[in-house]
């Protein structure tokens, strides 16, 4: 492939588990955020991946956050922004940070793709999602028993034992949380975006829309 | 005038680095780039006129120690031009000025001499002195009447006397400044490099005129209400006595102590008062001195004070590089760390020293921020800092260079 057509996507996000390892090679294999991006676009060989953390900005709030890294992401030449965040908490907070995600994107630069979406109430509830792509990261003999609506648990600040990372653990059958490499390889996993729309409608099918709308079209 | 641009030639880490200053200049950069070496070159330059070459640079140092490691001639170049402030058409019909001083520094010996020494102007240099071998410049020769006022060298350019004149640098540490201190002459209407003598200081602004004193305590009160006075007493203070080039010694004497006296009668020692306090009242000391150096060079002003403050502080420091009417003007260049601090500034105001990762022996290359593409808009209206981008974005991102890999972007935070 002719370093002409690889296509750069700046990817906002925080930690190890959702943007994954900035020496990754292209197309992304690691990090969530930047494996499901690359499934919804259809698993483009040229898509490449700068992973990014929120930016630091003085008394300003969300939306002015990805404002920002729309506009920098522009001024550096990439092709499109995606900015991903937790909620950690309700359907208030969730609605609330989408509500901001989405003023940032729409404040200028209409003609620049950007998605952003919001994981309810951590991304470990898309994974959860996939009960085949867990068997098959984990060789587990049978698919594991998932929950249909993995976002109507509550955010592991809220509930120790009972959140989308404790029973994420639990369906690999482990006896300690997923390192961010375990996850991985359940987000390389799992085809089935469809499914992970119906059982996530709250944070994963309007971010999927968003990239299927705006970041697919560059490939 | 002030000094408009500084170019210095194997110094330290600084093997060539040329900057563009402006009456108040900001230097960034991440640690080991080079920004305190900057300033002790300027102010090598600036002090070479009132001092012998082997005091202008910081001690210990012995034979080519302070020359830049890829050198082998063992010369060290400091070159100043000096423009005048302001814009407009009276700035462009002014000529700049400038001077450059060629150090040679012999191997084995902690000495220093001067090579070489030149008043540019108009874009020729003529050479006031050359191979001296002698440890004093002409300027410091000149300046303490050593040579007679008809014997200036070359056509022209006796200006340059006026320019190359003493500055002070601090870097301030508040524990310092708190402490009690006896009377040096020598430290007269300044502090130590450290801030210490602020006791002294506060007296001697008091001394030579009492309304100046009580505009500062006025404003030192105003951000710390709890106070209403600021009192220098009598007290058991230190005397700061260099032994050697290396160590110190801090003897007993009689000398004077700041009292800060809270509104309901109570008496707070300096030195059990907050360092933001005596911070802060350093600031406002250096604010009001009555004849301030043509060149302040202060060392990362944020370190003690509480993050809202800060734009007191460059306030304070802007209202003197720009005020217009009464005392004269000092130029000041500061060096930081800090993003709330570089919000303050211009773009223009700015320069950023780093090391080419691909040749980090290289030296320390300067880039100023005017020249990083697209800088005004991508403070979109002033809604974003200049901070923020500093902080936010890779020097390759701020100066729109590929990363090694290709696409954009280099260093990025938040990666393992």
């Amino acid at each position: 492939m002719s370093p002409q057509s690889t296509v750069v996507l700046e990817v906002f996000g925080e930690g190890r588990t959702d943007l994954g390892k900035a020496s990754a090679p292209d197309p992304p294999s690691s990090g969530v955020v930047p494996i499901l991006v690359h499934t919804l676009c259809g698993r483009p060989q040229q898509m490449r991946v700068v992973r990014k953390a929120y930016q630091f900005l003085q008394g300003k709030g969300l939306w002015q956050k990805v404002w920002f890294a729309k506009r920098e992401a522009r001024y550096h030449g990439s092709a499109g922004a995606v900015f991903v965040m937790d909620s950690e908490g309700g359907p208030k907070e969730s609605a609330d940070k989408r509500k901001q995600l989405e003023k940032g994107r729409d404040h200028e630069l209409p003609d620049f793709p950007m998605a952003v979406g919001v994981a309810h109430p951590c991304i470990e509830a898309w994974l959860l999602a996939d009960g085949k792509a867990i068997q098959k990261a984990f060789a587990l003999p049978q698919v594991p028993q998932v929950p249909p609506e993995p976002e109507e648990f509550p955010a592991p600040c809220r509930d120790k034992g009972s959140n989308p990372k404790a029973l994420l653990a639990r369906a690999a059958g482990l006896q300690r949380l997923l390192s961010a490499e375990e996850k991985d390889g359940i987000a390389r996993a799992m085809n089935d975006m469809d499914l992970v729309c119906e059982r996530c409608p709250e944070g994963f099918a309007p971010f999927a829309a968003e990239v299927k709308t705006h970041i697919r079209p560059l490939f | 005038m002030y000094l408009s641009r500084f170019r210095v030639k194997n110094y330290k880490c600084l093997a060539d680095v040329d900057i563009p200053l402006t009456p108040i200049h900001v230097l960034i950069g991440p640690n080991d780039a080079g920004k305190t070496s900057v300033l002790e070159a300027i102010a090598a330059l600036h002090n070479s006129s009132e001092l012998p070459l082997p005091e202008l640079f910081p001690k210990p140092w012995a034979g080519r120690e302070l020359v830049f490691h890829g050198d082998s001639t063992g010369i060290v170049e400091l070159f100043g031009e000096w423009g005048a402030a302001g814009s407009g058409e009276a700035q462009a019909a002014e000529t700049t000025l400038g001077y450059r001083l060629a150090v040679s520094f012999p191997s084995a010996k902690p000495q220093c001499l001067v090579e070489r020494e030149e008043v540019v102007r108009e874009g020729s240099e003529e050479q006031i002195r050359q191979s001296a071998e002698r440890p004093v410049t002409f300027l410091h020769d000149w300046r303490s009447g050593a040579i007679p006022r008809r014997d200036w060298p070359v056509r022209g350019g006796e200006g340059i006397v006026d320019l190359v004149t003493a500055c002070q640098k601090y870097c301030l540490h508040p524990r310092l400044m708190a402490l009690p201190a006896t009377v040096d002459l020598a430290r007269r209407l300044r502090l130590d490099a450290d801030g210490f003598g602020l006791a002294t200081l506060l007296q001697d602004i008091l001394g030579h005129d009492p309304d100046l004193f009580l505009n500062l305590r006025d404003q030192f009160c105003a951000l710390f209400p709890q106070f209403g006075k600021v009192r220098i007493e009598s007290a058991r203070a230190f005397e700061r006595k260099r032994t050697n080039d290396l160590t110190e010694t801090w003897e007993p004497g009689l000398g004077l102590a700041i009292r800060l006296e809270t509104r309901d009668g109570q008496t707070v020692r300096a030195e059990q008062a907050s360092d933001g306090a005596i911070l802060m009242l350093g600031f406002l000391a250096l604010a009001h001195l009555p004849d301030p150096p043509r060149l302040l060079l202060i060392e990362e002003p944020e370190n003690g004070i509480y993050p809202k403050w800060l734009g007191e502080v460059i306030k304070l420091l802007k209202q003197m590089v720009y005020r217009t009417e009464g005392r004269p003007f000092p130029q000041i260049i500061l060096t930081t760390h800090s993003p709330y601090v570089l919000s303050f500034f211009e773009p223009e105001e700015v320069t950023f020293l780093s090391r080419d990762p691909q040749k980090p022996e290289a030296g320390v290359r300067a880039r100023p921020l005017r020249d990083a593409p697209n800088i005004r808009e991508r403070l979109a209206g002033g809604e974003f800092y200049l901070g923020e981008l500093w902080y936010n974005l890779s020097e390759e991102e701020l100066f729109g260079e590929p990363a090694e890999h290709g696409g954009p972007g280099g260093l990025r935070r938040g990666e393992d």
